[in-house]
């Protein structure tokens, strides 16, 4: 059985173990959640930028949930990381199915999926036509790569809300971290 | 399975600043200092511990077949061990010649996730004082006491 046969197996298996919400409930918060953040800051820019640290502090709990729950322990490369997030990230805590496509170069691949819940009843008006409505999950990539000591750049660069027929995540390697510790130097 | 007693937990994060410690049989030591001693000690033997490991295996080792270690063990006690991806190190020491105290690593890790992750009050990275998760350990660790 290839690799990503089996990461697609145990998104399966862990996503029927994980206790689930109502996914209208969900769209329905996240879309007040996003309304509210329109209200206060009114500026386009600066809530795609607020949803994305949002994502990121969900992320940087996030992963751990993820590694409790699937036992995956270490990815071997770049690749599997990206496999683990759509086949088996994507699948255990929003429930779709999400393919990779390889970058530019070795250090950028997206993320492309469907159905996303988060969307659910959204239509984006003109005015807000610059909106990345679902940031957040951009930000979740990062704080959760952050945590296993990869510091990537994310994108939303398509949305099927924007009229893409997928929506697209694009995420960028920037460096990995090396192991240290306080009290080296002591 | 057969009874499992945990007599101290630490848990560690990447930085090596220790979130938990917590003694289930003798006495905490009562000297903040030497509390702090044992912490940074611990947390250095650990580290060294799996740096010298994977220094004398007997065959050259790809990065991803290192192996932290599992447990090491002296007349006296059992020191077990589990390192996630994300830095977090879970130690816990029990009277030797326990078995199977991967399985119960793993499933503290799980109430760490379940019971300080969620908690919106608590900043990831700091020292963890949930009551919440105190007892879901100390639930745990006499349900594996047999």
């Amino acid at each position: 059985m290839s690799l990503h046969t089996k990461m697609a197996r145990l998104g399966d298996s862990t996503f029927s173990t994980m206790e689930k919400v109502n996914s209208e409930l969900l769209a329905m918060t996240y879309g007040a959640l996003v309304t509210t953040l329109i209200k206060d800051f009114q500026d386009v820019k600066v809530v795609n930028t607020e949803l994305e640290k949002m994502g990121y502090n969900i992320g940087v709990r996030l992963i751990d949930e993820f590694l409790a729950k699937t036992g995956v322990t270490q990815c071997r490369n770049l690749k599997e990381t990206a496999h683990s997030i759509a086949k088996i990230g994507f699948k255990m805590f929003l429930g779709i199915n999400a393919e990779v496509t390889w970058g530019a170069d070795a250090r950028q691949f997206s993320i492309e999926f469907k159905g996303n819940p988060l969307i659910e009843f959204v239509e984006l008006p003109e005015k807000f036509k610059n909106l990345d409505y679902s940031n957040l999950l951009c930000g979740v990539i990062r704080g959760a790569l952050h945590m296993v000591q990869m510091v990537v750049t994310t994108e939303l660069r398509k949305s099927e809300l924007k009229g893409d027929p997928v929506s697209e995540i694009y995420v960028t390697l920037k460096q990995h971290l090396a192991e240290k510790f306080k009290g080296e130097d002591d | 399975m057969a009874p499992r007693k945990v007599d101290t937990l630490y848990i560690f994060a990447r930085d090596g600043s220790c979130l938990y410690l917590r003694k289930f049989a003798g006495e905490m030591k009562q000297d903040a200092k030497e509390v702090e001693i044992e912490k940074k000690n611990m947390f250095g033997l650990l580290f060294t511990l799996k740096t010298f490991v994977n220094s004398i295996t007997p065959r050259n080792l790809d990065e991803q077949e290192k192996e932290p270690i599992r447990y090491f063990q002296t007349a006296q006690y059992q020191l077990h061990y589990m390192e996630t991806a994300s830095g977090l190190r879970f130690a816990a020491s029990t009277p030797p010649n326990t078995r199977n105290m991967q399985v119960a690593l793993g499933r503290i890790y799980r109430l760490y996730v379940d019971y300080v992750l969620r908690n919106p009050s608590y900043r990831v990275g700091t020292v963890i004082n949930l009551a919440g998760f105190n007892q879901r350990v100390d639930a745990y660790v006499r349900e594996i006491a047999g």
